[in-house]
């Protein structure tokens, strides 16, 4: 390694460590939940991968990216594949031998590369894929032999591309080796390599595997990204680092200006590439999907997004933090009933969330319902396999049931779900009343009723009915009938939450039915449980300020300031 | 270097003398039945079949596995109690067990001991199945989808081929994969969202066309090919979905409305008859194989007083005559409302002796109905035979003849109670079915690892040799428009089902 390189060494480095710092806040696992991550050790699961161009890569993908599981982790491998890219880009397409004009140049693609995750849509495939096109690369500029003998195992190298990391990597490869044979003015050897590697891909992908061209390229040109066309932007910047490698250009630029400019273009594309919107919401999505609901609570509160799928999101971390009734609309609650059970999240979080939700209250079918549509999209991974095992072990339907459990057995990385099942089965078969299957059992509605679409009053009462003890299906009803402005069924909630013992009632209950005595002059059945004075009072000056508010624009949004977090502004100027 | 090499022979020797089976001598009879996976005891299968490898549930220390006929002998591979027949001695070992059968000794070790299972056999028929299946491979799911696929499965070995996969073609929804007569080169697929539209295949011709017309329902659903390879029978519906919360039942899916439309492939246009578009449903048309009538189910027009759970469809059939594409009369065929039972899946034998059908409590869709059995018509004698054999305590629903009209292929879910798997069975003379056994699988665990189901099973005679890239070049132009026979008075606001053309010309007097 000549001293030039040298001197880059503590600036790639540094680089590596911001890179792993930056996305150890950016929080990887926000990328998890947009890929369909989960890898089964089974022939049926695997198989499928070596039947197309590419395969292997998104099969090695799917493997690392659980990786993105844990923060560290996950930025750990975003660093890695940032030094990793750079080293190969260095010793295979910017070798040594040449005077250059800037001797950062090698790691402009790793740099934009690693933007690249900035997407949480963004998937570990593409970054493997260039991995094991830089290193099959590396091995074929180790072959030293004849010209001719060369040409066929750099051929054989380009199949090998084209199978493992797809066409858009072999046709970047065969650039890139044209360039090189061009210059050593080797035409025959590069005739040879074109004719035997396009004839042999062709004959492969339209006979042996069929792998359309289209699909690849709609991949390559995908919209997941801040960037439009990051994709091959990373690969012609690989093709146009190794042009220049080729051309001795006198050293003319002062060094700082080049580290300057490095460093300028490594912010800069991490700054475009980021989408604050984007980030957030993955971020919710993140927290959601791993029931990290106080985390999720905190970074809500401290966010302007305002989606029906976060808003489902932060209600149901909320219910499961039993805090649902007291906090609900501190939050923002734009989508009614919706933002408990949302329909309308094409990539399956949707059904996701309605899994996890008719679980809770104790909606069996429905959870096997909604965990089938969200496998259909997310795939069979370890939390909706769970939720199919005891759904299905619930229903009494064994056969089912053991099939999901032999299947989540079989997935790799889900120790904890596996743990978890296992035990809840267990406790069960050991002590049928306490446990919480056994309580999952007697929820289990006795009586058949169709699950209306939009109407989730009624879907809940019947819950309700079947088991007067289901506190979670109390709460989700009482939430509902709130968010639907349903105020008829309050006394109805509280007679329930009487007998489900409850000290005192949740405030945006209280909130209602002290609305409800300003409106009617009485007070709803109450069932013995007093009001907060506190609220009462509250509630009697905000219909008295609401009453007497001047039209101005100022005092509204002062109404709103004051009484933000109160169900009596919900319920008053949210459509 | 002469040692290594020793060594190496000395290797490679020991592990053919390990692999070298020997039958277990000093054996105990065992009165245990064994467990296997599938459940292959004592079945009957077609001389075509490929093998039927299975895993060994009861549990032993080893196995040995011999599988005789007369004087042949085959010992299969064992690896983790899977027992895995070698594909050419299979076949050798089967032509000689026609009409026959073919012996399964399991021997199993425990405490150093080895004894024996009880036997179990496999019945070898002289009537061949036709040598390849399609179906489509897709989740259980209702809504949402993602990969899904039209699959061809060679019956006499296990390599499964794609028709079309939607992971070419934009993760569309494919489904209704139809065949004239079993006949690979000329089928028809429906696709919907984009692409979308119906492909129908012909000797002389690919099409593609939207088959809605301002004057139909939907597009064309449920199709059957009419035996001159010139019209396509389909149903239009407006098909709906419900969800049950009691633990027997998952979903129920029915038609507010539904008719009966036929294709006529090289006019490019479409007929019906108002006796096929009726207020009332018809649904589900096959034809008689002699191409005169063709059968459908029909049930009483929705109402909301009335509950799905009281809809039951019964039988009928109309004539046709296909040289001057006009109609004849209604006649009945089965009332099964009459037995408290809903028929559907209407499907006749080739040979026109037998009607294959799915009898459920209610409804049409019964592949979600656990209460759905197959029966058997027998036309001539218009008497209903339960193929008690085939049936098991969860659904049996989709089902195609064979050819030679000696086997079916039915779906089932008892295997998992979830995703429909292919059964077959042999019909003989009297219509009584033998044992069913599940598609074989070179791997027997497939079928606890993957989740997906085996959709709308179809006999075909041959493989589809239509490439997936011509389909796919097909289905990515614009589908041509089809025009509505002119000739039937049809309103075009109502659809198909036009209140008037239900009423007689006396009562509209």
């Amino acid at each position: 390694m000549n001293k030039s390189y040298k001197n880059t060494i503590p600036y790639y480095y540094l680089l590596a460590l911001v890179y792993f710092i930056v996305f150890l806040f950016f929080n990887s696992t926000s990328i998890l939940i947009y890929q369909n991550l989960t890898l089964r050790t089974t022939p049926n699961f695997i198989t499928p991968f070596f039947s197309y161009a590419g395969g292997i890569s998104e099969l090695l993908g799917i493997l690392l990216s659980n990786l993105y599981k844990n923060p560290i982790s996950g930025a750990l491998l975003i660093s890695s594949i940032y030094i990793l890219s750079a080293y190969l880009t260095k010793n295979i397409l910017y070798p040594s031998k040449h005077s250059i004009t800037n001797k950062y140049v090698f790691i402009l693609p790793a740099i934009v590369l690693v933007s690249m995750h900035f997407s949480p849509k963004h998937s570990l495939s593409f970054d493997i894929g260039i991995l094991i096109t830089l290193l099959l690369l590396y091995l074929s500029h180790k072959i030293k032999t004849t010209y001719y003998t060369k040409a066929f195992f750099q051929t054989l190298i380009l199949i090998s591309i084209w199978y493992t990391s797809g066409f858009a990597l072999y046709a970047t490869s065969l650039l890139i080796i044209t360039i090189h044979y061009a210059f050593s003015k080797h035409f025959k050897s590069l005739i040879i390599i074109w004719l035997l590697s396009i004839l042999t891909i062709v004959f492969l992908s339209q006979i042996v595997f069929f792998s359309p061209l289209k699909n690849e390229l709609n991949l390559l040109l995908t919209h997941d990204y801040n960037i439009p066309y990051l994709k091959p932007i990373v690969l012609i910047l690989l093709v146009i680092v190794y042009a220049l490698s080729k051309y001795n250009i006198p050293k003319t630029k002062p060094k700082y200006l080049k580290l300057a400019l490095t460093t300028g273009f490594a912010i800069g594309i991490s700054i475009l590439s980021f989408n604050k919107t984007q980030y957030t919401i993955s971020k919710i999505l993140s927290y959601g999907y791993q029931n990290k609901h106080q985390k999720l609570i905190d970074f809500v509160s401290n966010t302007d997004i305002n989606s029906q799928l976060t808003t489902a999101n932060t209600n149901y971390a909320l219910f499961s933090k039993g805090e649902l009734l007291d906090k609900m609309f501190f939050y923002p609650q734009n989508y009614g009933n919706q933002g408990m059970s949302p329909n309308t999240n094409p990539n399956g979080f949707d059904a996701f969330l309605n899994m996890k939700l008719s679980y809770k209250t104790g909606f069996i079918n429905e959870t096997i319902r909604w965990a089938m549509e969200a496998a259909s999209i997310m795939g069979f991974n370890a939390e909706i396999l769970s939720h199919l095992t005891l759904a299905h072990y619930i229903n009494a339907n064994n056969k089912a049931s053991n099939k999901y459990k032999a299947l989540l057995n079989k997935t790799a990385f889900a120790t904890k779900e596996i743990k978890k099942v296992n035990k809840l089965i267990r406790e069960y078969r050991e002590n049928t009343i306490s446990s919480e299957l056994a309580k999952k059992i007697t929820q289990k509605p006795f009586n058949d009723f169709i699950t209306l679409k939009g109407n989730h009053i009624l879907n809940y009462e019947w819950v309700i009915t079947n088991d007067m003890l289901n506190k979670e299906a109390c709460e989700a009803f009482a939430a509902i009938c709130l968010l639907d402005k349903q105020l008829k069924y309050l006394p109805y909630v509280v007679r329930k939450m009487k007998q489900l013992n409850y000290k005192s009632l949740p405030i945006h209950i209280q909130e209602a039915a002290c609305y409800l005595y300003h409106k009617n002059n009485t007070l709803p059945n109450l069932y013995g449980f007093k009001l907060d004075d506190k609220i009462m009072r509250k509630s009697g000056e905000y219909l008295t300020m609401k009453q007497s508010l001047p039209k101005t624009e100022e005092d509204f949004n002062r109404l709103l300031e004051d009484y933000s977090g109160t169900y009596w502004i919900y319920f008053d100027f949210v459509e | 270097m002469n040692y290594r090499l020793l060594i190496y022979i000395l290797i490679v020797l020991s592990g053919f003398l390990a692999c070298t089976n020997s039958t277990p001598k000093n054996t105990t009879l065992s009165s245990c039945e064994i467990n296997i996976f599938p459940d292959y005891k004592n079945v009957e299968i077609p001389v075509n079949i490929a093998p039927l490898n299975f895993k060994i549930e009861s549990v032993a220390d080893d196995y040995f596995v011999q599988l005789c006929c007369k004087k042949d002998t085959l010992i299969p591979n064992i690896k983790n109690a899977s027992v895995s027949i070698p594909l050419n001695k299979w076949k050798k070992l089967l032509s000689k067990a026609i009409d026959d059968s073919i012996k399964a000794t399991v021997f199993f070790k425990t405490d150093n001991k080895w004894s024996q299972y009880k036997l179990f056999y496999w019945k070898v028929s002289p009537d061949s199945i036709d040598s390849y299946l399609s179906y489509r491979l897709i989740d259980p799911n209702y809504v949402k989808w993602y990969n899904m696929g039209i699959y061809q499965r060679n019956l006499s070995n296990f390599k499964q081929e794609p028709i079309l996969e939607n992971k070419h073609s934009d993760q569309n929804c494919m489904n209704c994969h139809s065949f004239n007569n079993r006949n690979p080169k000329q089928f028809m697929l429906h696709l919907r969202a984009n692409p979308s539209g119906t492909l129908i295949v012909t000797p002389d011709d690919i099409i593609f066309a939207n088959t809605k017309t301002e004057h139909t329902l939907s597009a064309g659903v449920y199709p059957a090919w009419h035996p001159s390879g010139k019209y396509i029978a389909m149903s239009t519906n407006r098909i709906n979905q419900k969800f049950h919360n009691h633990q027997s039942k998952s979903i129920e899916v029915f038609d507010k409305a539904s008719d009966i439309i036929v294709f006529d492939i090289k006019k490019r246009e479409i007929t019906t008859s108002p006796k096929l578009t009726t207020l009332q449903r018809e649904n589900m048309p096959t034809w008689s194989p002699d191409g005169k009538y063709l059968y459908f189910i029909k049930a009483p027009q929705r109402s909301d007083s009335i509950d799905f759970t009281e809809t039951r469809y019964d039988l009928f059939r109309i004539a046709f005559d296909a040289n001057t594409r006009s109609w004849g009369n209604v006649d009945t065929v089965l009332i099964a409302s009459e037995m408290g039972k809903s028929v559907t899946f209407p499907r006749i034998s080739p040979d026109g002796k037998y009607l294959l059908l799915t009898l459920s409590d209610y409804g049409y869709f019964t592949i979600h109905h656990s209460h759905a059995d197959l029966y058997l018509f027998n036309i001539e004698q218009e008497k209903l035979i339960p193929l008690s054999n085939a049936n098991s305590n969860t659904v049996e629903s989709y089902h195609s003849w064979s050819s030679n009209s000696k086997w079916i292929v039915f779906s089932s879910k008892r295997l998992d109670g979830v995703a429909g798997r292919p059964y077959f069975c042999h019909i003989d003379e009297n219509g009584i079915a033998s044992n069913p056994f599940v598609l074989p699988q070179k791997n027997p665990d497939l079928y606890t690892f993957t989740t997906q189901s085996f959709n709308i099973p179809e006999l075909i005679r041959d493989k589809v040799s239509l490439s997936q890239r011509n389909i796919l070049k097909m289905i990515y132009q614009t589908p041509e428009t089809i025009s509505f026979d002119s000739l039937i008075d049809i309103d075009a606001i109502t659809g198909a089902t036009k209140p008037e053309l239900i009423i007689s010309p006396y009562e509209r007097n």
